[in-house]
């Protein structure tokens, strides 16, 4: 939303590839503005939250109508910077950055690595991606599939969906933004920052080659459509909370949708506040990636093993516009939750080096076993950072380590926090339905 | 780009945008049911 704003003020117009990258860590520093708003991402994110929750509170048939037009915008815009990306060739280099080429972004993407195949680390990271960007492992499919009618079709529609998010995502998105951040930047810096910023530390660039006026138009609907794309995910998982708190507790839409944003509000500051310290990047490591993983694999063993495939089975095809290919039954029987579970074991214990057969080697020969600190185990215990702060000489860098450690535990009390408290609330909502006779159980 | 990579960047994108186009199609040329089908 701040960069649909900067991009009808024209901030970016004459900047360098350098000074856009760096807009974005000035932007993320609550300490500075960009605009003269003082702590400026935190009444952004307010306004935006204040946004998503009067539209919750006001029903999603709204959404619908704007969503209809706006996705396939969104595409569209999407088709012409793809084009853009697979086009740029080495046209961005300049003197600053003289090995700039989208064709080495295009390399970086797509040229096979077989080995990470074997790391546990990039199969947890693909299946939170894919999870989240399906809403799977957050409640948010299973709120929706709560109002589809036991004969209206989902394979066919869930098949759509799912290739359309591939179609974006691998399609276009593998189009846009690394090729064009290689292409005026360079493959070194790339993998020095590539992250959540990415796209908003290179396309203002790539619009303010195009002229003021059009630079206008393309960061509007780009960074508003990716806004709206935003928003309707946000409000994909406002809706769980707003069913729960309705159907057990007998809220009003109001009542459940302003609840939803304060707690939101409550917990989302700190990512905004402590940014720099690493929050944002503790909700989405582990609410993010290793929840989704953890509660897709609970999901897929309670469907197939405790509701049952048979049962689950015959919902999945009744009403279908296609028949689902009898192998996914045994696919989401015994492939999936195996597959997840592979997943979860080997991120969780991965060893150094994501040497396995060194571990298993040095494990029976009495030597233990030495964890990886990218396995979640470590990443549990902090040990880059603990290793970051013992090896810091500056005590400026050690000051900030110390504190990133602090605000990192922080974000953890707080997540486990939310997970209690809603544990407990569907404790009392069970407890309540025993009493008015709704559960047998 | 090196080979490799064309290669595997064009299979992989003319076969997704495939499917989705196919899929997509599919759901365009369904009918759509009628309203009065819900059993609860």
């Amino acid at each position: 939303m701040s960069y649909v704003l900067h991009s009808i003020m024209g901030t970016f117009n004459g900047m360098s590839q350098t000074q856009v990258a760096h807009f974005f860590d000035t932007y993320v520093n609550i300490s500075k503005s960009t605009t003269g708003i003082p702590f400026e991402a935190v009444v952004f994110y307010v306004i935006c939250l204040i946004i998503n929750t009067w539209i919750l509170s006001r029903g999603l048939d709204g959404v619908e109508k704007v969503a209809k037009v706006g996705m396939p915008l969104l595409i569209v815009f999407g088709l012409f910077l793809a084009l853009r990306g697979v086009t740029l060739g080495t046209s961005g280099a300049t003197a600053a950055h003289p090995d700039a080429s989208a064709w080495a972004g295009l390399n970086f993407l797509w040229t096979p690595q077989l080995n990470s195949l074997w790391n546990p680390k990039v199969w947890l990271a693909a299946a939170g991606q894919i999870f989240f960007t399906l809403s799977v492992g957050m409640g948010t499919v299973h709120c929706y599939a709560a109002y589809v009618k036991s004969n209206d079709d989902i394979a066919l529609n869930a098949v759509s969906a799912g290739f359309m998010n591939e179609f974006v995502e691998i399609v276009l998105g593998s189009s846009i933004v690394i090729p064009i951040a290689a292409g005026y930047l360079g493959v070194d810096w790339l993998k020095a920052h590539v992250g959540f910023g990415l796209a908003f530390q290179t396309m203002p660039y790539l619009f303010s080659q195009w002229g003021p006026f059009l630079a206008a138009v393309a960061g509007v609907m780009w960074f508003g459509l990716l806004f709206f794309a935003g928003i309707t995910s946000s409000l994909a998982m406002g809706t769980p909370w707003l069913g729960f708190m309705e159907d057990e507790f007998s809220w009003n839409r109001k009542r459940a949708a302003w609840s939803f944003g304060l707690i939101v509000l409550i917990m989302g500051l700190p990512t905004v506040f402590f940014y720099n310290y690493g929050v944002f990047d503790q909700y989405d490591y582990w609410a993010g990636t290793v929840s989704l993983v953890v509660f897709a694999l609970a999901e897929s063993l309670l469907f197939s093993w405790v509701f049952g495939i048979e049962n689950g089975w015959r919902e999945i095809n009744e009403g279908g516009d296609i028949k689902v290919a009898k192998p996914y039954k045994f696919i989401i029987k015994y492939i999936t939750p195996l597959l997840l579970l592979f997943v979860f074991i080997g991120s969780f214990f991965k060893p150094e080096g994501n040497n396995w057969s060194l571990a298993f080697h040095n494990l029976f020969t009495g030597n233990g076993w030495a964890l990886d600190d990218s396995s979640v185990v470590k990443q549990w215990l902090n040990s880059g950072l603990h290793k970051q702060i013992a090896s810091a000489t500056d005590m400026n860098v050690l000051h900030h380590l110390k504190l990133q450690l602090t605000y990192v535990d922080a974000a953890r009390g707080l997540l486990t926090a939310v997970f209690i408290a809603l544990c407990v609330l569907v404790y009392v909502a069970y407890r309540k339905r025993v009493k008015e006779g709704r559960v047998s159980l | 780009m090196n080979p490799v990579a064309a290669i595997l960047m064009i299979l992989v994108q003319l076969s997704v945008t495939a499917t989705t186009g196919y899929f997509f199609w599919r759901v365009l040329k369904t009918p759509p049911k009628s309203e009065t089908q819900d059993d609860e």
